[in-house]
């Protein structure tokens, strides 16, 4: 467990997040570096399934800090993201005393902490002030535009306020990571109070190393055709919906599943659906097979 | 490259960094004072000898997407290391850009006698989204635009969406502020026993922009080709369910091209997918394609925009009953002309006419630019009868 406070430079990020089976960039290590020391959320944008959500998931391995997730939607509001009171049990505590009178200790007692259902965002601001929480704030541009400006004052001031019981302030900033597929633009006030890291579909070294690590079991060679292929799809303008490194390692998974150990077209043909999630550009590919399948046999 | 101990900034050095984010907003990136000071502050927890990291931390701390990561990386290497690009390209909205020899301080560095000499680059004024010969655009390629222009297309494209969404005629909502809305007034008097005690208001509900735009990639609009893409591009990137369909004798969805990838990327993408017929358009069967499939893709929310001159092979009134369907089903039809602000212009076109009545908003290019644009139904009263 390393403490993200305690991080000297982006190459212990590197290191930390590389025992975690991470291959981070250079860059995106050095912006979650400066994102943990700044304070600063890290707004983390790139191609579907390249490792964006995964970035809070080892991070919270690596420092041993709780992964809290706010996954966005469309009409996410403030009693899910925030806090809400539990009126169930408020009005059950109510008709408990409501023979004894005291009103005004009941209003106390049924707004205190005790009848407050914490949402994750209040949760990131708690924590046991020993670890760092990691608050994963995922695919934010599914939310409606009204909540970004909730997000405002939580990730500008780490403080939540409550009007029966006051302002709640972050025990321990957290680690917060942003992620966003860009399917719509985020408002500048949210992007101003982020750093800024773009994931790109890695190279293919780096994506056989990622291969190597995730897929220990499979054998040098066959890590090297498997890449091969998916980079020559992703060099395929006419796709829609191009791989990313997940669907390389779910592909790699189920041809190792099913017992092979060199690529050869039958076996790529039946799997492509691994790879391509498009019908169209499935069609496309099985009519005009244009990325060659070298085989080894 | 050896890390040492991060080294503090001087003052000379903060002026520098300074002048690089100036440099970066003369490139149309938006920084702010907060992400200067950010940038400042890693500069203390970072070796500034460490010319990677460093450069790390200004994409991390200025940049705000893959656009702006690019330009800053552009300006980085052109200000601290001496390399990267020899011109500058700017958009002036006038129909032209400028390029110009880099900006900033000369280098000092002592010049090699043995290099050949620069090329001297002069400032010259060049006409954008117009087709040449020596343009790259016969390989279905899409001409890239500067940041700048590219941001400046996208603000008119938000502006377009905050006009349709209060378009005259559409439902009302209770406001703060507005015109009076007596009948709801009177309602919370009936409440009071017959006092007035509040004058309540009411304002054009919001609607969400969601547009569908259909893009016309004919040999007539090849000349537009660069600047209607940049538009299709915005409209896509302001708007969450925004669907995006080039078409010419058919219709093709771009859409899922366009969100995934960078500008310059999703242009080589399109560019690689769309099929331009040269042989010319038809308008109205294109219009009937979405028409029939249109269930999900144009719903009450949507606003349809076309991106298109108006010149048709087909059948005029095809066009007319199609956009009379879609009046039906969406918020508001949008025409884009890449003609509509040149002087002398009038819809003759049989579409056109024909699909003038339909139509709530009638656009140039130009309008995406300004900062108030023309609202209104210019042309409502023209007969739609063909040409």
């Amino acid at each position: 467990m390393t403490d993200s406070d305690s991080w000297k430079d982006p190459e212990e990020v590197r290191e930390v997040l590389d025992a975690q089976a991470y291959i981070a960039e250079p860059a995106l290590a050095t912006a979650v570096f400066l994102s943990a020391r700044l304070n600063k959320p890290l707004l983390v944008e790139g191609e579907p399934g390249c490792g964006k959500t995964e970035i809070a998931k080892v991070l919270a391995a690596a420092t041993g800090g709780e992964l809290i997730r706010l996954q966005c939607f469309e009409g996410l509001d403030a009693r899910s993201a925030l806090y809400d009171w539990d009126y169930p049990r408020q009005l059950l505590t109510i008709r408990m005393h409501e023979r004894e009178g005291a009103l005004e200790t009941l209003e106390r007692q049924i707004f205190s902490e005790r009848f407050l259902l914490r949402g994750p965002l209040l949760r990131a601001l708690g924590g046991d002030g020993y670890h760092r929480p990691i608050l994963l704030i995922d695919e934010v541009d599914r939310a409606d535009e009204e909540f970004e400006g909730l997000l405002l004052e939580v990730l500008s001031d780490f403080q939540v306020t409550i009007p029966e019981l006051g302002t709640i302030r972050a025990r321990r900033v957290p680690l917060v990571i942003i992620t966003s597929n860009r399917t719509r633009n985020l408002s500048d006030a949210l992007k101003r109070r982020c750093l800024y890291a773009y994931v790109e579909y890695p190279d293919p070294e780096k994506e056989v190393a990622i291969l190597h690590r995730r897929v220990p079991t499979l054998e040098d060679q066959f890590a090297h055709q498997i890449v091969d292929f998916v980079q020559r799809l992703r060099r395929t303008p006419e796709l829609a919906k191009r791989p990313g490194v997940a669907e390389t390692l779910d592909w790699a998974a189920a041809l190792l599943a099913l017992g092979r150990r060199a690529l050869d077209p039958a076996t790529t043909e039946q799997t492509l659906g691994f790879l391509i999630k498009d019908a169209d550009d499935l069609a496309m590919l099985r009519a005009h097979p244009s990325p060659p399948v070298e085989t080894t046999e | 490259m050896t890390v040492g101990e991060p080294t503090a900034p001087r003052a000379t050095f903060l002026a520098r960094l300074t002048a690089f984010c100036a440099l970066v907003r003369s490139r149309g990136v938006s920084v702010g004072v907060g992400s200067e000071a950010d940038l400042g502050a890693a500069a203390l927890l970072i070796d500034l000898l460490d010319r990677p990291t460093f450069r790390a931390s200004c994409l991390a701390t200025l940049a705000k997407s893959p656009e702006d990561r690019e330009t800053v990386a552009e300006a980085f290497d052109e200000f601290w290391t001496g390399t990267g690009r020899r011109t500058e390209i700017l958009w002036t909205g006038a129909g032209t850009a400028v390029v110009r020899p880099p900006r900033g301080r000369p280098r000092r560095r002592a010049p090699d006698p043995r290099a050949p000499s620069p090329p001297d680059v002069p400032e010259v004024a060049v006409p954008f989204g117009t087709w040449s010969a020596t343009a790259p655009s016969a390989g279905h390629e899409i001409r890239h635009r500067s940041a700048r222009e590219v941001r400046g297309v996208r603000e008119g494209a938000r502006r377009l969406r905050g006009i349709v969404a209060t378009l005259p005629g559409r439902r009302h909502g209770r406001a703060r502020r507005g015109t009076v809305d007596l009948r709801d007034t009177l309602r919370g008097g009936l409440r009071q026993g017959g006092e007035w005690v509040e004058l309540r208001r009411q304002r054009p509900r919001l609607k969400r922009g969601e547009f569908v735009v259909l893009w016309d990639v004919s040999g007539s609009m090849r000349e537009h080709e660069s600047e209607c893409f940049a538009i299709a591009h915005a409209l896509a990137a302001v708007s969450r369910g925004a669907r995006v369909f080039a078409f010419s004798t058919s219709l093709t969805e771009v859409t899922a091209l366009l969100r995934r990838h960078s500008y310059g990327r999703a242009a080589e993408a399109v560019g690689a997918r769309i099929d331009r017929a040269d042989g010319g358009t038809r308008i109205g069967q294109s219009l009937t394609e979405l028409v029939e499939h249109s269930e999900g893709i144009v719903r009450d929310r949507s606003t349809v925009v076309v991106l298109s001159d108006g010149w048709d092979l087909g059948e005029p009134e095809r066009a007319g009953e199609a956009l009379a369907q879609l009046e039906r089903r969406a918020h508001a039809i949008v025409w884009v002309n890449p003609y509509a602000r040149r002087t002398g212009f009038e819809p003759r076109v049989g579409a056109l006419r024909a699909a003038l009545p339909h139509i709530d908003l009638f656009w140039g290019p130009e309008d995406f630019l300004r900062p108030h644009p023309p609202r209104g139904r210019p042309y409502a009263t023209v007969a739609p009868s063909p040409v």
